[in-house]
């Protein structure tokens, strides 16, 4: 009896256990952070939005078209540099040529439109966020916003005209059609590219705490906004129409648009808050250097910036693919190559034309102690964005030779990569044919002579991968100071080009100009912003590239070398010009304009139209 | 994209039997037959988004499929006299079925046959038919061209394939359903026993057929490891030059195809000739033991006492097809590298007190 009774007490205790544990299954996740968590943590939000700056093309250090080792980036595609490793796709014997590829540079849009529907997601769930006050939901809005922006001039660079998707789509099943949205015509996504800088830069800060310094700030929106409009004035002044607007502006528009950037450009010069970085105005040289060093990221010149951390996960590579050829550690290095064309570009401090001078008035070669000394007086930005021959580096110097002259007609030449022998003998003395950083077409180093410094850290003595920490300046005063001359000359307003070109040649070092044109201003664009990403994107934008290299367009380009030859004679360099470098020749053609939209997104959506010039 | 109806999937059998057992366990029986369809399984529906969309569609519960089967168990059991035996027997045989699969219209008729899985057997192999090895030269430049070169890398020995949409090209449109895949269908077992005055013997044998192996791994190449591997002695019967340094000596027939340090992929693809039955039946346990007379341990306080020898898989019966001499038919792994199962012997002793 007790037995039983006790049964029926023990079978209702569990039985109240059991009821009571409801909920015993539902289990919250410790490694999910789900949409409600977010959207009450106002240090969730922020961590969310940081987030997404990683994924703008912001086409820094680690930017090649497909692989590294192909050596192709905007400098490297452009007449600034050439790739030097023996295996990249360009090198060849100099009788080729290299098509520039349909697809150079893609950027597929099942990328980047996951992205610009994360902004939009984003911006559509703020407006329901409870752990934010109105002003800072605005701001977050706003930096969104310029987020959305950032990763549509990506596309309109590339492609033109694209769809214009500002509110995430709705999946249903029933009306798919719906979702094929058509290409927009490039002035549509310039225009929204525009409005919405305009708009971001009304509500966001115009600078920020240390907290949140890198972030984007109002004059950040409108440096976007300055180039934006500036790339879209001159698609309208100098390009063409096709395919009813997708590609090309209407010349009508331009105008318009060099006004917007002009506007965009006077704000942030006179808003105070960054100026031209002239710490050592005694020596230009060392100044314009220091401003791309690592660490110096906040130069005060700098409006937008990518920052690299080792210790924090996030580093890049350049310095170990760059690195002249004896400064490499551990192979790569070698990697960009600037031309002889480049080199030359820059003026002399008087602010007479950069062309060398290697002969004199009869004609006679120059003889030189050093290679190094071909170059006194020029800019002095070239000895900061370029390792010549002879340049110091790392407490040595930068040593490129072709070869000796052992008579008028003997002369002898290096034929490897300078670790790989290259000595000759005369007479019991025996004689080495190559710099200890390159001279031989054949092998990983230079092919024309010369380095790229600008951003190279000679500090730096980890040379393993993703160890370098140097900043890239997405934005900077320079270039607004640039963009503000090439709009205001375009609008006729040549004496306030006038003024902005001078600033920077000031801050340069070289002699002021007493009238501009617009040569002078591409011109100073090309010395000043070498490097840095804008030479291939200009020369599209000004519709120079398909030309032939001697009116100074792409086709046909190869890249000069400046051959620097040791004459055991009299124990002095004489220097050549080669015009034969182990590259192929270039052949852009007027299609390359704008890039072939991929084929997986032109299945995808049969609204989409391609690009001129391509078939599918 | 999430799928908020995203479920478990469901699971329905039916399964219907009997046992029975008469005479006391004279002969005693049981037979199941089951059909599972199963509603529900993950797939992604085809369509496809645009790029533009930013996302990709989720899982969703979409196909199904179904298995079905049955199972006989047969068994007899006897008492002579002071020998007791038991003999029982088991079959089972199961086949599954793709119900829906979801995958992007047909373009056309070939298509569909070649690739459509939807209500089809699951494990269905496809291949093509070896007509033989071609025997000479002659035979082999006026024959449909097999490695898209005109024949030229081929010599005789190598295994020649039909063509069966008649084009002149040996391609995957040649291809045909010529086997079952590696799962057995169908299990069957044979359990023996006896004891006679204190002996016991059992015996069990279990074995499974239906399945087929191809042979396309490591045994197609004479060297295996890209050609710096070793050789395996079943390439010593190959066809080959009689004379190997000179060109125009006698091709000598043999088992294997001839000789290329790294194998030739065109021998390698599924085809009625890598396609080996794998079927077998083998004696997994045999054991003999005896249990001392009660009588004789009570003495000495054991309550009981056994000896026994046994030993596992100890005989195997398989085809003596080619390669399968060589092999554990029990492996699944296409490239043989299975290390076989071993033969077990053991002695011991129960001892209870």
């Amino acid at each position: 009896m007790n037995m039983t009774i006790l049964n029926k007490i023990g079978c209702g205790l569990l039985l109240l256990g059991v009821t009571a544990c409801s909920d015993y299954l539902e289990k919250e996740s410790f490694d999910i952070i789900t949409p409600e968590k977010v959207w009450k943590d106002a240090k969730l939000i922020d961590a969310v939005l940081v987030g997404m700056y990683y994924y703008v093309q912001m086409e820094d250090f680690d930017y090649w078209y497909r692989d590294a080792w192909r050596l192709q980036n905007p400098s490297s595609m452009s007449d600034e540099a050439q790739g030097s490793f023996q295996k990249d796709p360009l090198f060849d014997n100099a009788n080729a040529t290299y098509t520039y590829e349909d697809a150079l540079f893609e950027q597929k849009f099942s990328d980047i439109y996951k992205y610009i529907r994360n902004c939009n997601d984003f911006i559509m769930q703020l407006e329901t966020a409870t752990a934010l006050s109105d002003k800072e939901k605005r701001e977050l809005l706003a930096e969104t916003r310029f987020l959305r922006a950032m990763h549509y001039f990506t596309l309109v660079k590339r492609y033109g005209g694209v769809p214009i998707i500002d509110r995430s789509q709705v999946y249903d099943p029933d009306h798919l059609d719906d979702l094929m949205v058509p290409r927009d015509t490039e002035k549509a996504v310039y225009d929204f590219i525009v409005s919405e800088c305009q708009a971001a830069a009304q509500d966001l800060p115009e600078s920020r705490n240390a907290d949140g310094k890198y972030r984007a700030n109002k004059y950040v929106a409108l440096s976007l906004c300055s180039r934006a409009a500036l790339y879209a004035g001159a698609i309208a002044r100098y390009g063409k129409v096709q395919q009813e607007g997708l590609v090309g502006i209407p010349a009508s528009e331009a105008d318009r648009y060099f006004q917007l950037s002009y506007e965009a450009s006077e704000a942030i010069i006179h808003s105070g808050k960054y100026a031209l970085y002239n710490k050592k105005p005694d020596n230009k040289a060392q100044n314009f250097c220091d401003m791309f060093l690592k660490g110096n990221g906040d130069n005060g010149e700098y409006i937008f910036q990518k920052r690299y951390s080792v210790a924090g996960g996030k580093a890049h590579s350049w310095d170990k693919r760059n690195a002249p050829f004896s400064y490499r550690g551990g192979g790569w290095g070698c990697g960009i190559a600037p031309t002889l064309e480049l080199v030359e570009a820059y003026e002399y401090v008087d602010g007479s034309e950069g062309t060398l001078r290697l002969e004199d008035e009869n004609g006679n070669q120059l003889r030189f102690d050093d290679p190094y000394e071909v170059f006194a007086n020029k800019d002095p930005r070239l000895f900061a964005s370029i390792y010549l021959p002879g340049s110091p580096c790392q407490g040595s110097k930068v040593e490129w030779k072709r070869g000796i002259i052992v008579s008028d007609t003997e002369r002898y030449q290096a034929t490897s990569q300078p670790d790989g022998g290259n000595t000759v003998e005369i007479q019991g003395v025996t004689y080495s044919t190559t710099g200890k950083d390159g001279g031989a077409d054949a092998g990983d180093a230079s092919k024309t002579g010369f380095y790229q410094k600008k951003f190279f850290d000679e500090t730096l003595t980890d040379m393993n991968m993703n160890k370098s920490e140097t900043s890239w300046p997405v934005f900077r005063l320079g270039e607004i100071y640039l963009n503000l001359a090439e709009a205001a000359m375009e609008l006729n307003k040549a004496a306030e080009a006038l003024t902005a070109v001078n600033k920077i040649r000031e801050r340069a070092g070289i002699a002021l100009l007493s009238s501009i044109d617009m040569e002078k201003i591409r011109h100073e664009r090309r010395v000043e912003l070498a490097f840095e990403g804008h030479r291939f994107w200009d020369m599209k934008r000004w519709r120079i590239a398909h030309l032939d290299v001697a009116q100074g367009g792409l086709n046909g380009f190869r890249g000069t070398a400046l051959y620097p030859w040791f004459d055991i004679r009299d124990g002095k360099y004489v220097l050549e010009r080669g015009s034969k470098s182990p590259k192929q020749l270039r052949i852009f053609l007027e299609k390359n304009y704008y890039t072939k939209i991929n084929q997986d997104d032109m299945k995808s959506n049969p609204n989409l139209v391609q690009n001129p010039g391509y078939t599918n | 994209m999430p799928n908020a109806n995203l479920t478990w999937y469901e699971s329905t059998t039916v399964n219907v039997g009997f046992e029975t057992s008469i005479l006391s366990g004279l002969i005693s029986g049981e037979f199941d037959y089951f059909i599972r369809k199963r509603d529900g399984l993950l797939a992604t529906r085809v369509l496809t988004l645009p790029t533009t969309f930013g996302q990709s569609l989720p899982q969703e519960n979409i196909n199904s499929d179904k298995t079905q089967g049955f199972e006989i168990v047969l068994g007899h059991h006897k008492k002579v006299g002071d020998f007791t035996y038991d003999v029982k027997a088991n079959f089972s045989t199961t086949r599954s079925y793709n119900r829906h699969v979801e995958r992007a219209a047909s373009a056309n008729l070939y298509d569909d046959w070649r690739n459509n899985t939807n209500d089809r057997y699951k494990d269905i192999q496809w291949g093509y038919i070896c007509l033989g090895q071609f025997r000479d030269y002659e035979e082999i430049l006026n024959s449909p061209i097999q490695d898209g070169n005109g024949n030229k890398s081929l010599l005789p020995g190598d295994l020649k394939y039909q063509d069966l949409n008649q084009d002149g090209i040996i391609d995957s449109k040649d291809q045909q359903p010529i086997g079952h895949g590696s799962t057995p269908r169908m299990y069957y077992g044979l359990n023996l026993s006896g004891e006679y005055k204190g002996f016991d013997l059992t015996l069990f044998f279990q074995g499974a057929a239906g399945h087929e192996l191809f042979m396309t791994g490591d045994f197609m190449a004479p060297f295996i490891q890209q050609g710096i591997g070793n050789g395996c002695t079943i390439w010593l019967d190959r066809w080959h030059r009689e004379d190997p340094s000179d060109p125009n000596s006698e091709w000598i027939p043999g088992y294997m195809p001839a000789l290329r340090p790294t194998g030739y992929s065109g021998n390698t693809v599924n085809s009625t000739w890598t396609r080996k039955k794998s079927n077998y039946v083998r004696l997994k346990t045999v054991e003999l033991g005896y249990s001392f007379p009660k009588s004789w341990l009570q003495r000495a306080g054991i309550e009981n006492l056994r000896v026994y020898v046994n030993a596992f898989n100890v005989l195997t019966f398989t085809s003596r097809d080619g390669i399968m001499k060589y092999l554990d038919p029990e492996n699944n792994n296409n490239a043989f590298r299975y290390y076989p199962q071993m033969k077990t012997f053991n002695f011991g002793v129960n001892l209870t007190f």
